[in-house]
């Protein structure tokens, strides 16, 4: 992408940031296959985001203040939040395969009305939902678990009003 | 092979699931020898290339055609909502761009993997 990251870039810049890695453990980290690596590689090491020795990758330490602020400009981070949406509503609703895949997605939008007493238990909910995150996160910065990036869980949640979910549909042309 | 009969044919595999030169020769009216000829590498016909060309935009396109679609977008709708559109395209062609495989030759391959 020109200045922002698609989803499979990201997930490389990702492994990386853990620890520097060859190809075939970029592979196994990221579960992207090698042609596909061999492409994203290049593009990547041009925009001066990864260094390159002896076989072995690296997130360019020196130069990463450049493009990390850009890469998570508002702008950029919106198109990949999309990205990603878009990704599960299509793997959701994907008929084939539905049974066979060892973790099944999960989908679920509610429209209710609720009183400003069930609006403080739905907020209540989320914000513990959020501190689960964040224990769940500091906890793996303790200890870390040998796990690879590409079997992280994706998780998204969110709240609006309906109108102005419509009216957001209406501006949107 | 030329990368655009490649493009196609591989297009053509892929919306159709992979068929056998036989159900290729039944669906398109070529023969079978000549499906097996242009699938390793031989030149397209002009009107073999319209042939799997039409094949490909009757499977693709239940709807208007994404030509008009975008033309009708680019006057009706708003610079914004315009802008968004492109967005989702470029960021679609950017993946499309990167999945395709590249054949390095032995040198070139040499310096990505040394």
């Amino acid at each position: 992408m020109k200045d922002g990251l698609l989803i499979i870039e990201r997930i490389v810049i990702e492994s990386l940031s853990k620890k520097e890695r060859n190809l075939e453990e970029l592979m196994l980290d990221t579960g992207l296959e090698h042609s596909l690596l061999l492409n994203i590689l290049p593009n990547l090491l041009m925009r001066n985001m990864l260094a390159y020795k002896r076989g072995i990758y690296s997130i360019e330490k020196e130069k990463c203040f450049q493009w990390l602020s850009e890469v998570n400009s508002k702008d950029h981070v919106k198109e990949e939040a999309k990205e990603l949406f878009i990704s599960l509503v299509n793997q959701y609703f994907k008929k084939e395969n539905a049974a066979t895949k060892e973790f099944e997605p999960q989908l679920k939008i509610q429209k209710m009305w609720l009183t400003p007493d069930e609006d403080k238990i739905l907020r209540s909910h989320m914000a513990m939902l959020d501190q689960f995150f964040v224990g769940v996160k500091s906890s793996r910065q303790k200890r870390a678990v040998r796990e690879k990036t590409c079997d992280q869980r994706v998780v998204f949640w969110g709240v609006s009003q309906y109108s102005d979910l419509v009216e957001g549909g209406l501006r949107a042309v | 092979m030329l990368d655009e009969q490649r493009l196609l044919l591989n297009e053509y595999m892929k919306l159709n699931n992979r068929p056998s030169f036989k159900k290729i020769s039944e669906d398109t009216g070529i023969q079978t020898t000549r499906v097996f000829r242009l699938f390793n590498g031989s030149k397209m016909k002009l009107c073999e290339y319209q042939i799997f060309k039409n094949k490909i935009e009757s499977k693709k396109i239940s709807g208007p055609s994404l030509e008009k679609l975008a033309y009708d977008c680019s006057i009706k709708l708003s610079p914004s909502a315009c802008e968004e559109l492109s967005k989702i395209l470029m960021r679609k062609l950017e993946i499309w761009k990167l999945t395709q495989t590249t054949f390095p030759t032995h040198a070139t391959n040499n310096k990505i993997l040394a």
